[in-house]
């Protein structure tokens, strides 16, 4: 950053910050086009998205901020967003709001101010505001705040030249950024405190920090202080929660909260209400019956076109990767190393491959698309009730939901919840659910052998599994559910671009966790295969097999390959016995026993890797673990019980 | 009249008079603009379940636990 070119060839940083659902990152996409990188900040799981852009003549860097509703410190979010800002990288920060929630996002401008660097406005969604009957005078915004505002339609590109023009300008004038003064009281606290700090952390401006000083910031009360300091802060604050009877962070927002609402009445009028389009929908989408019945129907229909999508687009994957294979194999190399090379190594890249394009990107399309579409926060309205049977609040349905997909993305999804015994729950469960492999197997071989109704009683015993294990690790994993606070934004048309950014992003993070497991995982498999090891191994599992769960004992073999990628215990049993009509080698309990041990038995290589990232060594452990104790305990009862009516 | 949140019914409003629990919790929801003397719309209510609520233009969902600290006066 400190390097000798002159101030107007350097690279400008600008940091876009401000509420979730403001339309921040279709700002992004718009300013920087394609030209970005999507990581995780250091060290963090919250996302990081950043680009470049040489715009007339400058080199611009955007740096895309997690968003969030406060600078206070009660995510890692928050703190992300607040070090950055102060970390004095950004020349810049940009202010990204929705005009139709004026009040609540100046909240948040307010704080951003408080810091007192170069900050502009992007007073976004000036349409949808105006379709609320909303009409908003951005100069007057502008000059109450005493920041450049621009108003700005992201979805239609309206208004990003102008915006870009006058960052770059505010990051060559350099002007003294004067922060908001607050209520007569307040304002005297903070100044009887500025000049005793003034001096103690030059990185930070003295008023904020006195600021943070009063609202008992968690991390700057982590600093240390002169003893006379703290005694003051201590007196003021007591005197001011005495006047307001209140918690003094509470009378500080409350401070920020009247301001911001004085600047949206001045700079924001009706000229008519009506019932926005969401609204209306929201009748029907929110609807106490209504509304499950159509959140039923969503998923389902979804969740059927994605699997028939897959399962086709995986048969044409599989079928070019079978062009390459004879040229593998012709290799100039032994015999043995072609073997390694293909069966092992290339395999397991394949198998990753022909899951993660046809099963996992179509999934995580549609999952940005529910996401932005605003509809996933309507299905954690409607499932919180449900979810809190099983220790969680209504948001862990997203993981559960997107585990029918691929148990991966649904472990890492477990992101969303606040605390760990959620996320050990919620990961707990989802691995639990059949994922895309899981179902070809139940209806391939249940579906199609014993008939819909059997393949349906498999997802129901699943059910009945999850919500047991989840009502017995709610009772007595230490520790409570937490309440759901979540927004629930007005439903919009997603815009393309962002959605399938973020699908391809997260199918990269897939790729990454799950690959190296994969390949690996199937290289000591070919290696078993090339010691001769399937019978010994056989042997060895058939007490298991064959007297607890009833099966044959060939099937023991599968059942260790499906570690790797679980629809290899059907394809392998089909391998190994020279048919694929199962009903010669299984009898129907058999069939039925089989699928629903393979559901149940362990999550496979990625998931594990997906659990040992998301919650340590330890827990992915114990998780994997557990889940063998009670799927071979389960599932070994159901078949003794089986047996006498089944045969 | 004085009740809690959780006892409006849909289409109900209320002006907050006081938010009992933690400083954590106070705090958030001050974050998210529900102060005392701000006005409260109960939008839809899930059976058994969460509350939507109405402040500032926004709409949040909050956990019946939470609604049942929130008490408002009933407009």
């Amino acid at each position: 950053m400190k390097s000798k070119v002159a101030i107007s060839n350097r690279e400008v940083t600008i940091a876009l910050a401000g509420n979730p659902n403001a339309g921040k990152s279709v700002v992004f996409n718009q300013i920087t086009g394609g030209n970005q990188i999507i990581g995780n900040w250091p060290g963090k799981t919250v996302e990081r998205t950043e680009g470049w852009i040489n715009y007339r003549g400058k080199n611009l860097r955007i740096v895309d901020l997690p968003g969030i509703y406060s600078l206070s410190t009660y995510t890692e979010e928050e703190l992300i967003a607040r070090e950055f800002i102060l970390s004095g990288t950004p020349d810049v920060i940009m202010n990204v709001i929705d005009a139709s929630l004026l009040e609540r996002s100046l909240f948040f401008t307010l704080q951003l101010l408080e810091l007192e660097r170069p900050l502009i406005l992007a007073v976004n969604q000036l349409d949808m505001a105006e379709s609320k009957g909303l009409k908003t005078d951005v100069n007057t915004i502008s000059k109450l705040l005493g920041i450049p505002a621009v108003g700005i339609i992201a979805t239609k590109g309206k208004g990003l030249n102008r915006l870009l023009t006058t960052a770059i300008e505010l990051t060559e004038k350099r002007e003294e950024v004067k922060p908001p003064a607050y209520g007569g009281e307040i304002e005297q606290s903070i100044k009887g405190i500025i000049d005793s700090i003034k001096n103690l952390y030059p990185e930070y401006p003295s008023r904020w920090l006195a600021i943070k000083l009063i609202e008992d910031d968690r991390e700057i009360k982590k600093l240390p202080f002169p003893e006379e300091v703290l005694e003051k802060v201590e007196f003021l604050k007591n005197e001011l929660e005495k006047t307001h009877g209140e918690p003094v962070e509470v009378i500080i927002s409350s401070e920020r909260y009247a301001l911001a609402s004085r600047i949206a009445r001045s700079s924001q009028y009706y000229v008519r209400t009506r019932t926005s389009f969401s609204q209306g929908l929201d009748t029907i989408l929110l609807h106490p019956v209504i509304g499950y019945i159509t959140m039923g129907i969503i998923l389902f229909v979804a969740f059927g076109i994605l699997f028939e999508v897959g399962g086709y687009l995986s048969w044409v994957l599989e079928g070019l990767f079978s062009y390459i294979k004879p040229i593998v194999l012709r290799l100039p190399f032994s015999g043995l190393f072609n073997d390694l090379l293909w069966n092992g190594i290339l395999s397991g890249l394949i198998s990753g491959i022909t899951i993660a394009l046809p099963y996992i990107l179509p999934f995580y399309i549609f999952l940005a698309f529910l996401e932005n579409s605003g509809y996933l926060a309507r299905i954690a309205f409607l499932a919180d009730t449900l979810m809190h049977k099983v220790g969680l609040h209504g948001k862990g349905a997203i993981p559960i939901i997107m585990g029918y997909g691929c148990n991966v993305p649904a472990v890492l999804g477990t992101r969303v919840l606040e605390s760990k015994r959620e996320r050990i729950i919620a990961s707990f469960l989802s691995t639990l659910i059949p994922c895309s492999a899981r179902t070809v197997i139940i209806l391939g071989l249940v579906g199609v052998f014993m008939g819909p109704w059997w393949a349906l009683i498999i997802y129901l015993i699943d059910l009945i599994v999850i919500y047991t294990v989840g009502y017995i690790m709610n009772k007595y994993y230490p520790g409570e559910t937490p309440s759901l606070i979540m927004e629930v934004p007005d439903i919009r048309v997603p815009v393309l671009k962002p959605t399938l950014r973020q699908a391809w992003f997260r199918i990269k993070e897939f790729l990454t966790i799950a690959l190296p497991y994969m390949i690996g995982g199937s290289l000591v498999l070919e290696i078993i295969k090339m010691a001769g090891w399937f019978e010994p191994i056989n042997r060895v599992l058939s007490p298991v097999i064959v007297r607890w769960l009833g099966l044959p004992a060939i099937t023991g073999i599968t059942l260790i390959f499906g570690v790797l990628r679980k629809e290899l215990t059907l394809i392998l049993l089909s391998t190994f016995s020279n048919t694929t009509n199962f009903s010669l080698i299984l009898n129907p309990r058999q069939m039925f026993i089989f699928s629903l041990f393979t559901t149940l038995y362990v999550p496979c290589l990625a998931t594990i890797a997906a659990l040992k990232k998301e919650l340590g060594n330890t827990n992915a452990i114990i998780l994997t673990l557990g889940e063998i104790i009670l799927s071979l305990g389960l599932v070994g009862i159901l078949n003794q019980i089986l047996i006498h009516f089944l045969g | 009249m004085i009740k809690t949140l959780a006892d409006l019914n849909s289409g109900e409003k209320g002006i907050i008079v006081k938010i009992e629990g933690g400083r954590g919790l106070v705090k958030r929801l001050a974050d998210l603009g529900l102060i005392s003397e701000q006005e409260v719309e109960v939008v839809r209510i899930a059976p058994h379940g969460p509350f939507a609520i109405k402040v500032r233009g926004t709409v949040y969902a909050l956990g019946r636990g939470i609604a049942k600290k929130i008490y408002v006066n009933v407009v």
